[in-house]
């Protein structure tokens, strides 16, 4: 049965009720979106794809006592959130080889980097966290300010405080990265 | 939105996730599904054990397996066999005091000597001395 048309929250309610099909719909509908989510968290595609996975087991598990307070997806984004924080400070004391290169050294770097979905990660990257979360959120994924604030835990304004200093910097950044010359 | 903002968000929504990355949610989601479920039908016995042992005192029977002990007696029920000794009337006091009693025979005197055996009558008798010079020399 195809479960494409289907809300949501419908398809977790239908997880809930203990539709064997409803949670690989999940799955489907959310691995891009977590995925992006990682890749610009951690940096690199495989630990982005190990943090999916885990996020996805943990979401089995997890959404069974979903209480629908918020949507699925910002469920789906604070699992992982945490599961990359847990990652990132298992990285710190086993450093992997194919580190991120300093934020602050981006502008000298080859503009075609930026051309690449990874230019976009190194790009972010060089933001304060809470502006990174802001950018993704707002910006990348389309959500809204009440979502956004949801999903971070803070307030709207301070959601519309944080999205205009990102956007100022990102500008900046790709000003001296020589995107607007292309 | 700028347009430089809107190249970013094309960008990163051309992130997708690996092909093969459905296939392993699946898989670790049916292992993690096969181990949380793993001690349900061992805590499903535990209890249905414990329940039946629990429940043993209230049927009254002993299980086949059991061997059947003997029962031992209570210290009560031993006290109450040990017979019991032949009790008298305690004697009052007035017929403890009027029991007779042979009297003990009388102590013997030390036999004295005769004086002529003994040097009693110089035992006491102070000494003399028949001048100062010698008594001093018996001091000394």
């Amino acid at each position: 049965m195809s479960m494409d048309g289907v809300s949501d929250v419908e398809l977790v309610r239908q997880f809930k009720s203990g539709d064997a099909g409803a949670y690989d719909a999940i799955v489907r509908r959310f691995q891009d979106r977590v995925f992006r989510l990682a890749c610009v968290w951690l940096y690199d595609d495989q630990s982005a794809a190990d943090v999916s996975q885990e996020v996805f087991v943990r979401g089995f598990k997890g959404l069974r006592s979903f209480r629908f307070r918020s949507a699925p997806f910002t469920w789906l984004y604070r699992t992982t959130r945490n599961v990359c924080n847990e990652f990132n400070r298992v990285r710190t004391t086993e450093p992997l080889d194919d580190e991120p290169p300093d934020p602050e050294s981006a502008p000298e770097q080859d503009v075609s980097e930026y051309e690449s979905a990874r230019s976009v990660r190194r790009l972010v990257a060089g933001l304060p966290e809470r502006q990174r979360e802001v950018v993704v959120l707002r910006i990348f994924e389309d959500m809204s300010v009440k979502e956004t604030a949801q999903s971070m835990g803070c307030r709207e304004g301070t959601v519309k405080a944080l999205l205009h200093k990102a956007t100022e910097k990102l500008k900046l950044r790709m000003q001296h990265a020589g995107i607007d010359n292309e | 939105m700028s347009d430089d903002l809107e190249n970013l968000k094309r960008d990163y929504q051309a992130i997708n996730a690996p092909p093969h990355l459905a296939t392993r949610i699946s898989a670790s989601v049916a292992d993690s599904r096969t181990r949380s479920s793993f001690w349900m039908p061992a805590a499903v016995s535990c209890t249905a054990i414990l329940a039946l042992v629990w429940m043993l005192p209230f049927t009254g029977q002993v299980p086949t397996g059991e061997v059947k002990t003997p029962t031992r007696p209570s210290l009560s029920a031993l006290a109450a066999l040990k017979p019991s000794k032949p009790t008298g009337a305690a004697p009052s006091m007035s017929q403890l005091r009027s029991v007779s009693v042979p009297s003990m025979p009388a102590k013997p005197k030390p036999a004295t000597p005769p004086k002529s055996q003994t040097n009693y009558q110089f035992e006491n008798k102070p000494i003399e001395y028949a001048t100062l010079k010698e008594k001093n020399d018996a001091y000394i």
